[in-house]
């Protein structure tokens, strides 16, 4: 990666604005037929509003995955979901088509910060109980198993600096490519190269001492 | 095209891989979409089944389409053909009566899951309601369908400029739904009632009083410029 000047890093971000107001466009056109646009006007509904209901059904479990990645709590990733979508709404007008994912990561990112400021006081006075997850499809073994496994990641993800989670988040979770990080994150995609090895490294070097420290307990 | 090969794709360990999936998989809370929607005042459930019924349809060929389309076109034509037939009948006052009486509609056919009572003007919004099921047991997750039904009545109700009317709409409401999972939703509806009707004073007192008591509410928002008035 490494020697990617400024411009180019602003030609990709504009190519990736590009590309997501094309897919914007083909979404819309995909999801908002002849009868529906109909069915709006019948309704009543406005354009502002079909477009924000648009961007919920589109993005709203990917909200949901960046806030629980990024460090907010369980039971507090409804809450916080809608408070994405509120600033989004209150800021509608002002979102061009096609940065409107740029601006809702950008918010889940900024809104999973604050969340984890205010966990980090509350734990000053509260207990750090990681809430259950009850999902009555799998067996309590394997619930078991996936709830370990979570509390492994929140654990892992909640020691590494912010600036290395986002850009990890976005890239391993969110399978998004370096261009667009560096687009969503305003930085260049050479800053984000290197977070990513860090991020990289130091997740690595935790699992692998997670993992030695089980092995010497069964031992 | 990305340089970096991703952590679930390379030979690493399995609890690395492990963990990735467990991220990737994670969907969120049951009812995540329709508490969303409800905060934005989008809970419109009959907007909701269009929406999603209208994506799949649009998702079908063009020779599906037109086989669904089908029985619509033909009550379509069928219902201009019968207009012009009637157009051609005699009058309705020269045809004999039946012999026997047209019987009542039934009142359970309207029935609603909210007892709404009729508001003051304009006409009563459509609650989505299926019909014999008062006395049976409702199916999971038909209370929270019935609350955001009850709340998109209201809203319509709002729409139409009858705030007399959202008012007895909302006394309905929370009569039905004392313990609901959308009251604060319900509550925001009533501020704006009350503001819409005139009621400024007592409008700007329900909005700080809902602001003391919801702090932390991610509808402050919507109440806030009622407060502050």
């Amino acid at each position: 990666m490494g020697g990617n000047t400024g411009s180019e890093a602003l030609m990709s971000c504009q190519l990736a604005r590009e590309a997501g107001s094309a897919t914007f466009r083909a979404g819309v056109a995909l999801s908002s037929p002849g009868p529906a646009r109909i069915l709006d006007r019948v309704f009543g509904r406005s354009k502002r509003e079909v477009r924000l209901r648009q961007l919920v059904e589109a993005h709203l479990h990917l909200v949901a995955r960046i806030l629980r990645n990024a460090g907010t709590a369980e039971s507090d990733v409804q809450d916080d979901v809608q408070r994405v979508f509120i600033a989004l709404s209150n800021r509608l007008d002002d979102v061009q088509a096609g940065t409107e994912k740029s601006f809702i990561i950008q918010t889940a990112l900024h809104v999973a910060a604050h969340a984890r400021r205010t966990a980090a006081r509350r734990r000053e006075v509260l207990t750090d109980q990681v809430p259950e997850v009850v999902d009555s499809a799998v067996g309590p073994d394997e619930l078991l198993h996936r709830q370990q496994i979570r509390r492994t990641l929140d654990r892992v993800l909640s020691e590494m600096n912010d600036d290395l989670r986002s850009v990890f988040v976005l890239f391993e979770l969110e399978e998004m490519t370096t261009a667009e990080i560096a687009c969503i994150l305003q930085i260049p995609v050479g800053t984000v190269a290197s977070r990513l090895r860090r991020a990289r490294e130091d997740f690595r070097g935790r699992v692998s001492m997670m993992e030695s420290l089980a092995n010497s307990e069964v031992g | 095209m990305d340089e970096f090969e991703r952590i679930v794709d390379q030979t690493g360990s399995s609890l690395e891989r492990e963990l990735i999936s467990e991220g990737r998989a994670y969907a969120g809370p049951a009812e995540l979409r329709a508490h969303t929607l409800a905060a934005l005042g989008l809970a419109g459930s009959a907007g909701l089944a269009s929406g999603s019924l209208l994506a799949w349809f649009a998702h079908k060929s063009l020779v599906a389409k037109l086989f669904l389309l089908l029985p619509t076109i033909t009550l379509l034509v069928g219902g201009v053909v019968g207009y012009l037939t009637i157009g051609k009948a005699p009058h309705p006052r020269d045809v004999r009566a039946p012999a026997v009486p047209p019987t009542p509609p039934s009142t359970e056919a309207v029935a609603s899951p909210v007892e709404l009572p009729g508001p003051s003007r304009g006409p009563a919004p459509a609650v989505a309601t299926p019909s014999r099921a008062r006395n049976a047991a409702p199916p999971p997750g038909s209370a929270l369908r019935a609350e955001l039904a009850a709340l998109d009545a209201i809203r319509s109700t709002l729409a139409n400029n009858d705030p007399a009317g959202a008012l007895s709409f909302l006394d309905a409401y929370f009569r039905t739904f004392p313990q609901g999972r959308l009251t604060l939703e319900a509550e925001v509806l009533r501020i704006d009632a009350l503001a819409q009707s005139g009621r400024l004073v007592l409008a700007k007192r329900s909005a700080q009083e809902f602001l003391r008591h919801h702090p932390n509410s991610v509808l402050n928002a919507r109440v806030q410029p009622y407060a502050h008035r």
